[in-house]
């Protein structure tokens, strides 16, 4: 099994961008990290900073593919993002979403907080995505509105869960129930990305995709011809294993 | 295996314009139990170019296009079949526009579905547009080769602002068509698009989503196909536009006989003795109720496959040569084909209302011409 991973992350109609994105593929497995940050004086880009490399950092240690080492990678990026917090008064209310994805190259495991999510594709569909940890999500759970109503839904942007939070993180981590196959595709995005593409138009924009920098082009077409002129940050990573 | 049935309908008007230079087709639908490699075809394109320059443009693309993909070897992929017959379809609008003595000047857009069992393939150039209706969702799944990729690309990058990219005139201008040689760029499904039992899959040329909002369209499609195609030309009738371009809509609609789940491949357990309903039965009592439905659902199928395939001849021939239509007394370009003029817009189509002639107010046209 191999990878093959093009990702995109733009300030949007905004001056700064505070979503970050990397990846590192080592010898016995592969780990991805997307992070949208927020709080004021440069908070969000630096929290989302923090997180993305304590991540990587800690996976270049332990490269393992697993619930359990998921939950260390998550932990150790928000401890690191609340000694920060402590160090500097300015920006005690930097937080940041999360989502990794590990593999071992057979199979794979997820963990993500806040409202960025993760998508599988196979044979062509979504088989399976992150659900947020936000109120209109909440709402969903509670079946108040439909899910295709989180995308309009007044407190979207009202997270319930990131890194930096007071309270301890509650990652959600899942692991994949069958070995990923050739055609499975990830798609790992922050919110600027997912509220201007449905996830049919992630299926359509995958079935005219030959590689994941051409499905990143033709869905980004799409953000930009609905987004309004100052419109948030977005990021995305497209996985194609092949 | 699952049978699936495809259900068309179809729905067409010239707007305010006097000439029609859309043109359509579908395959056969008997052929697809003969030829089931290459699916069942809808296909539409909107022709662009002086007098009746645009109607031969669209007519040839259609008729190049089917005669190519009905040609379709089996061991060919359904993409590079689609593929194939969209690069005829453009040298046939390529050699149309020499023929009328105006290369350059002609050009249409195209869209073709595919339909192969439970999935969707699609080719497009231009910007007419393929939708997918799920459970009441409307979702314009192909691009469109405009400008406007080009102006929010450098947007993206910060090299212009998002207003300017947005207020641009030439916004709507067409990056790719075929009479281009060679063509610019195509849109191609290179893997199959999944449907599911009770999809419905609409093409459109773009005189309806100008003239009608998303919402709008949404609101109008019927599970249907055949009264969703009439109520989209009807709700952009109503829109009474005066410069209300053609307007041409396909539907095929997806009526799977066995029901089959569409989530078992996803490891869920599908239950045989599960109903449409949720409800358990006797297999005796399911056997009687499924030959009950495929009767009622044969006859409905075939009521509407005779009354498209009895439409579609009278409007354009799908394997016979071009039969001539007879010419619009006082014919005027729908669109402008005139490259525009600074140097970095050459290869881009200008799509703009044209004024019209005199005549009659276009309300007293629509009423005249409102027939399906």
């Amino acid at each position: 099994m191999q990878f093959e991973t093009e990702w995109i992350s733009k300030p949007g109609g905004r001056d700064h961008n505070e979503d970050r994105c990397a990846m590192v593929s080592l010898e016995n497995g592969a780990c991805w990290a997307l992070a949208d940050g927020l709080g004021g004086h440069g908070g969000g880009e630096i929290a989302s900073s923090i997180a993305i490399e304590a991540i990587l950092d800690e996976f270049r240690r332990n490269p393992q593919c697993s619930p359990e080492a998921m939950l260390v990678l998550l932990e150790g990026a928000n401890r690191q993002l609340r000694e920060r917090q402590g160090e500097d008064a300015r920006l005690a209310q930097m937080r940041t979403t999360a989502v990794v994805l590990t593999s071992d190259f057979c199979s794979a495991c997820w963990g993500h907080i806040g409202d960025s999510r993760l998508y599988l594709f196979r044979n062509g569909c979504v088989a399976l995505q992150t659900r947020d940890h936000s109120v209109p999500q909440s709402l969903v759970d509670m079946g108040r509105i439909a899910a295709e109503e989180i995308r309009f839904h007044p407190d979207r942007n009202r997270m319930l869960r990131a890194l930096g939070d007071v309270a301890e993180p509650r990652p959600s981590i899942e692991q994949s129930v069958r070995p990923l196959a050739a055609g499975d595709a990830f798609l790992i995005c922050s919110d600027g990305f997912w509220e201007y593409v449905t996830e049919i138009e992630m299926a359509a924009d995958y079935a005219c995709s030959r590689k994941p920098q051409e499905w990143l082009a033709r869905m980004e077409r799409r953000l930009w011809k609905r987004a309004a002129p100052d419109h948030d940050n977005y990021s995305a990573i497209a996985i194609f294993s092949i | 295996m699952s049978s699936v049935r495809y259900v068309p309908g179809n729905a067409q008007h010239l707007g305010s314009r006097e000439d029609q230079q859309d043109s359509f087709g579908f395959s056969r639908l008997e052929a697809e139990s003969s030829s089931s490699h290459g699916g069942f075809l809808a296909v539409i394109a909107d022709g662009m170019g002086g007098l009746a320059n645009g109607k031969e443009a669209s007519q040839a693309a259609i008729q190049a296009f089917l005669s190519s993909y009905g040609a379709k070897p089996e061991k060919e992929s359904v993409p590079d079949a689609l593929q194939r017959a969209v690069l005829d379809a453009n040298r046939a609008v390529v050699q149309s526009g020499t023929g009328s003595g105006a290369p350059g000047g002609v050009g249409s857009t195209l869209v073709a579905a595919a339909f192969c069992q439970q999935s969707l393939y699609w080719a497009s150039v231009g910007d007419s547009a393929l939708y997918l209706l799920r459970e009441g969702h409307l979702t314009m799944l192909t691009g469109a080769h405009t400008y406007a990729n080009d102006l929010d690309l450098r947007a993206s990058k910060g090299s212009i602002s998002a207003e300017e990219a947005i207020s641009h005139p030439d916004r709507e201008a067409l990056t790719s068509y075929l009479g281009q040689d060679p063509l610019a760029e195509m849109e191609l499904t290179v893997k199959p698009f999944p449907l599911q039992d009770g999809d419905q899959v609409l093409l459109s040329t773009d005189g309806i989503f100008k003239t009608l909002s998303e919402a709008e369209m949404q609101d109008a499609v019927d599970q249907n196909p055949q009264r969703s195609c009439e109520q989209w030309v009807r709700r952009a009738l109503d829109a009474n536009l005066e410069h209300q371009d053609n307007l041409t809509v396909l539907a095929v609609g997806l009526d799977s006989v066995d029901h089959a789940d569409p989530s078992a491949d996803l490891g869920a357990d599908p239950d045989p003795e599960r109903t449409v309903s949720g409800r358990r039965q006797s297999a005796k009592i399911r056997r009687q109720k499924f030959a009950i439905a495929a009767i009622c659902i044969a006859l409905v199928c075939g009521a509407i496959a005779f009354a498209v395939l009895a439409h579609l001849r009278r409007r354009i021939p799908l394997a016979s040569p071009a039969r001539t239509q007879p010419a619009a007394q006082h014919a005027e370009p729908a669109k402008s084909a005139a490259p525009t003029q600074s140097g970095d817009q050459d290869s881009r189509l200008r799509k703009t209302p044209n004024a019209l002639k005199d005549k009659k107010p276009p309300q007293k046209a629509l009423k005249e011409n409102l027939k399906f």
